[in-house]
């Protein structure tokens, strides 16, 4: 009787086991694949002096022929499934960055009449389908990692990887193609200063980042954008009419050049600050 | 002055007088099959004149008794390619013209010329009765006529104008007899003979017993034939037999009618990721880019038993048998091919060509893939049936009414590959066969999220947006973002000897205009955009660029080729109204400027679809006053927010402003247009132009409700002089204003804010319907640059 109830309880085991490898392999592989795209200053390839950040997304999203799998969950996001590896010939180089904005979605939907509208927020899963929703992770390096970088060609790639004891939803890896940075030893200082300032600012750093901005301001006058920069830092500290003069002042050296765009980025500034809103960029 | 034409031709009359009785040598067999090539070839130069002739004659001829129980021929069939080239230099020649002054009509002038000759085609020249000898018909002699044109080029300058070409018919080739049956070894006839010591011509015959054999292919709509569209690893199967015993098989793609075009789509080139996705591992080691793209995948022919001989445009059988199949494979989404099949008989002979039974007809080869309006494309897709290859008439959207997308019909069939990734899973990439009525556009981004923006300018512009990777056009354009003079020594693909962005660059780069006598691409090369997130010169949201960056000023806007880059600068583009607008409008926007269509303040200069700006704006070098009126006045007297009262000793001038929206100007138009400005301070009101302004004295003014005058320096800095403008001006209401995300508007008048009445009325109509001057084809620069 007992062996006989030992060989149901083995067979049930067994059967258990077997049911939970099936389940294991059925998921590998069987919805698609992530597409994983990883730019620096919006591009592929870029150049940066020593001392300089590095601002990095890292793109999630799916193919146009298979719209792809669900990846992470509330317990672990799917950004926390991001690896980053730099290397320089050939050399695994040590490079920390850290999380500049929460990692955000855009979705594509489309109404029957065919007119596509946006929308845009956070999630922790994330869903694919195929272009129709990119996930975004921005990533810096700070100007204090940098530094220690030799001058030289790095290589960086971005791989998502999941938990080996992960037994739901997509398993798998996916990496990025390889991003080309190459730190140059020298820098114009007002690009340095620049860098620096956008970094402070995207880390929330709102102080420091107003002292940077007017110390680039005091080297490149004629800056648009270290106006708009300062403005914003001004706002994410609080100063609301430090704000509205750099952003005026950013506005009338707009009106002054020959470009055939207006600066409606400043005006739209300008505009949410009369009505009591930021505008901010994300 | 022409060489004595019949050297080309053999002038043998049909000999057939006196059949006797087989050879004892050649097959014992009441139907022979006399099959063999008569060519000749001749070059010649001197007394002014350089030449060269080739032709080339093969014939298939059955044998078989008459009813009187002679033999006789059942059926005679000829093909033939001739062609005839001379060039004559600095003759005399008499030209007429109209009467001079002293009343000659003709005149002698020093001319050169070049006349060229061709002939081809087959000939079905029926039976024969035995000793009739050459009993062509006269329409079959037509048919064999070569034509022939001449064109004349003076020697001196000056002259009047020469006279036009001429063309003539002229006959190059002659009937060919057989040889007598006594002059036959064994069941081989051969003959050569030299001109001038080097050899000019040969002509063979074999006999053979006439195998009947026959290879049927069906033309019904069902059929796997009919359905039949190239694909990179697709195949096709067919089937030739004989009726009785057996013969070898050999099948022929015919070279000269098998396209080789670069490639295997109009943007794909032949790379690893090719031989991957399409399954054809078997041709990695030796399939070239230029490689036929019809052939015999060595795959579908490995058992050496069946098959002896494997190339990529012949397979032989090893052995005889009864029947063989065999499978083509496409190598090109374009691809196009002939092919044909033979058999020869076990005991004598030469190949002999097998009929093809397309039912009504009987044709020598069958084309691949079934196209009965010949104009290389599949009848199977219908949405291309009926038109001509190298056309480019898509009408939709009508935009400037520049008809296509710089694409001909036959690009867009053959297709595009688009992709996601960065070209980085290839296995990804998805082709598209467009539309030969709808205008495309491609577009490369490395963003992701600027390029799921693609949908909304399709949709806004009517125009099918596809995004591809870098590969998929020739390259992104050679920026050096750091130039301090704007001067740009990369290829920015603005220009037609440039390389760079062109999308349709398979045909394009290898110069493939035409092939077999159909147009394959046009003369300018089609560019794609090239959109990138990055900073923009003058801390802008988005512009487009021309010959220009990084400076971008340039307003010589659309078709693509023009533009070198747009930019869109999501670090400075806002989150206003959760951020779609900007971040949807501003690459829609940017992209609309890269096909022509401009600001809704601008005015088109002239009607070649190139646009010159013409801003009415209100950008001043001294500081902006609009003077008092219901929106402007003086905050000592009512305090007011956001206003900044300007002062003189005192007395309250006016306002100061930073931009003044203008009337018809960027602001205007249709409301939700992506192309209209939104945003603004204060605007001109309804009425009256008011862009007189003149220069005034300040020397201080009242921010917001403090009612305290400040040097004028809190703002403005030093400024004592600023800009009074005269007229009406009203505040400009941001709360009105539309997310410019509509459609690209097709009329002027304004809607939304701009449709308002009175002086509710924002900016009011705009100076041009934005979508009157889309440009997609970059052939409207044709002979322009």
């Amino acid at each position: 009787m007992r062996r006989a109830r030992r060989v149901v309880i083995g067979s049930a085991a067994v059967a258990l086991i077997a049911a939970a490898v099936f389940l294991w392999l059925s998921a590998t592989g069987a919805t698609g694949t992530p597409v994983l795209r990883l730019l620096v200053d919006g591009t592929p390839s870029a150049t940066i002096g020593v001392g300089s950040p590095i601002f990095l997304e890292v793109f999630l999203h799916g193919t146009r022929t298979a719209p792809g799998p669900s990846i992470g969950g509330r317990l672990r996001p799917w950004h926390r499934m991001i690896a980053l590896r730099a290397t320089q010939n050939g050399r695994e180089v040590a490079l920390p960055f850290v999380e500049v904005t929460p990692p955000r979605v855009r979705e594509l939907t489309t109404s029957s009449d065919g007119r596509p509208s946006f929308s845009e927020g956070e999630a922790s899963s994330a869903a694919l389908d195929g272009m129709r929703r990119v996930f975004r992770l921005e990533l810096a390096a700070a100007p204090d990692s940098t530094r220690r970088l030799s001058a030289g060609t790095y290589q960086l790639v971005a791989s998502l990887q999941t938990p080996f004891w992960q037994v739901w939803g997509w398993r798998g890896r996916a990496e990025s193609a390889p991003l080309v940075l190459t730190v140059a030893a020298n820098e114009p200082p007002h690009r340095q200063l620049a860098g620096t300032a956008t970094f402070l600012y995207k880390t929330r750093q709102f102080g420091e980042a107003v002292r940077t901005a007017q110390e680039w301001i005091a080297r490149d006058g004629a800056s648009i954008r270290a106006r708009i920069l300062l403005g914003d830092a001004l706002l994410g500290g609080g100063d609301r009419d430090g704000a509205r003069t750099a952003y005026e002042t950013a506005l009338g050296l707009a009106n002054a050049t020959s470009s055939n765009e207006r600066p409606n980025a400043i005006l739209e500034r300008l505009d949410s600050l009369r009505a009591g809103t930021t505008a901010h960029p994300r | 002055m022409f060489r004595r034409l019949n050297v080309l031709g053999v002038v043998v009359v049909a000999a057939l007088t006196s059949p006797g009785a087989p050879h004892a040598q050649t097959p014992a067999t009441t139907h022979r099959a006399w099959t063999g090539t008569w060519e000749e070839h001749d070059t010649w130069a001197g007394s002014g004149r350089v030449g060269r002739s080739q032709a080339q004659i093969t014939y298939h001829y059955v044998q078989a008794p008459d009813a009187f129980g002679g033999l006789a021929w059942a059926s005679r069939r000829l093909t033939w390619r001739a062609v005839w080239e001379e060039n004559r230099f600095d003759y005399v020649a008499l030209w007429e013209h109209p009467p001079d002054e002293r009343g000659f009509t003709m005149r002698r002038y020093r001319e050169d010329s070049v006349t060229t000759c061709t002939s081809g085609g087959t000939l079905e020249l029926g039976p024969a009765v035995a000793g009739s000898g050459d009993d062509l018909t006269p329409a079959q002699k037509a048919q064999l006529l070569a034509s022939c044109v001449t064109t004349y080029q003076p020697r001196e300058g000056g002259v009047p104008t020469p006279p036009p070409s001429t063309t003539e018919a002229r006959e190059l080739v002659q009937v060919l007899g057989m040889p007598n049956e006594e002059e036959l070894t064994g069941c081989t006839y051969e003959k050569a003979w030299p001109k001038g010591g080097r050899p000019a011509g040969s002509f063979s015959v074999s006999v053979s017993a006439s195998l009947g054999a026959v290879m049927e292919v069906s033309r019904r709509a069902e059929e796997d034939y009919a359905r039949f569209v190239p694909t990179p690893g697709a195949t096709l199967t067919f089937t030739a037999s004989v009726p009785s015993g057996t013969a070898r098989f050999r099948f022929e793609l015919d070279p000269d009618a098998t396209s080789r075009f670069p490639g295997y789509a109009t943007n794909a080139n032949i790379d690893d990721a090719f031989f991957v996705k399409y399954s054809l591992s078997s041709q990695r080691r030796d399939y070239k880019n230029d490689g036929p793209d019809v052939i015999f995948d060595r795959s579908h022919f490995e058992n050496r038993q069946e098959w002896s001989r494997v190339e990529p445009l012949v397979v032989e059988t090893a052995g005889p048998r009864r029947a063989a199949v065999v499978t083509v494979t496409a190598m090109d989404y374009g691809a196009v091919g002939r092919l044909r099949a033979f058999v020869r008989s076990d005991e004598c002979g030469d190949w002999q060509p097998v009929p093809i039974t397309f039912y009504p007809d009987t044709r020598e080869f069958i084309a691949i893939p079934m196209d009965e309006d010949n104009n290389l494309m599949a009848d199977a897709v219908e949405e291309y049936h009926g038109r001509q290859s190298g056309a480019d008439d898509d009408a939709e959207p009508k935009g400037n009414g520049q008809a296509g997308d710089g694409l001909t019909v036959f690009e867009e069939y053959r297709g595009f590959l688009t992709s996601c990734g960065e070209c980085v899973y290839r296995n990804f990439d998805s082709h598209v066969r467009t539309k030969p009525t709808v205008k495309d556009l491609f577009v490369h981004t490395p963003d992701p999220e600027l390029e799921m923006t693609l949908p909304h300018f399709a949709w806004s512009s009517g125009v099918e947006t596809h995004a591809i990777c870098e590969a998929q056009y020739s390259g992104n354009p050679q920026i050096d973002w750091e130039s301090a003079s704007g001067q740009q020594a990369g290829d920015l693909g603005t220009r037609p000897a440039g390389r760079k962005r062109i999308v349709n660059f398979t045909l394009q780069l290898a110069r493939l205009y035409s092939w077999q006598g159909h147009v394959l691409t046009q003369e300018v090369p089609q560019h794609g955009i090239y959109l990138v997130n990055r900073e923009t010169p003058e801390g802008l949201a988005g512009v487009t660029c021309m010959e220009d960056p990084p400076f971008c000023t340039g307003t010589r806007l659309g078709p693509p080729m023009l533009t070198s880059v747009a930019i869109v600068d999501k670090a400075v583009v806002t989150d206003q109204r959760d951020g779609r607008t900007g971040r949807v409008s501003t690459p829609t926007h940017e992209l609309g400027h890269a096909v022509g269509l401009p600001h809704h303040g601008w005015r088109i200069e002239n009607g070649s679809g190139v646009l010159v700006r013409w801003n009415k704006h209100f950008f001043a070098e001294e500081p902006s006053v609009i003077p008092p009126g219901p929106d402007c006045v003086d905050p000592r007297q009512q305090p007011a927010d956001n206003v900044i009262g300007v002062y003189y000793q005192g007395t309250f001038i006016g306002c100061g402003v930073i931009t003044i929206i203008a009337r018809n100007g960027e602001h205007s138009g249709r409301a939700d247009c992506p192309m209209r400005y939104s945003f603004g301070e204060v605007r001109e009101a309804p009425g009256p132009a008011s862009v007189g302004y003149e220069v005034v004295r300040a020397d201080g003014s009242v921010t917001g409700s403090s009612g305290e005058i400040k040097p004028w320096r809190d703002r403005f800095g030093d400024a004592r002089r600023v800009r009074l403008w005269q007229g009406r001006f009203l505040k400009y209401d941001n709360g009105l204003d539309h997310d410019a995300l509509g459609r690209f508007c097709p009329v002027n008048a304004g809607t939304g804010l701009n449709g308002l009445p009175g002086d509710q009325n924002h900016a009011g109509d705009s100076q041009v319907a934005c979508m009157d001057q889309l440009v997609i084809n970059d052939n409207v620069l044709r002979g322009t640059r």
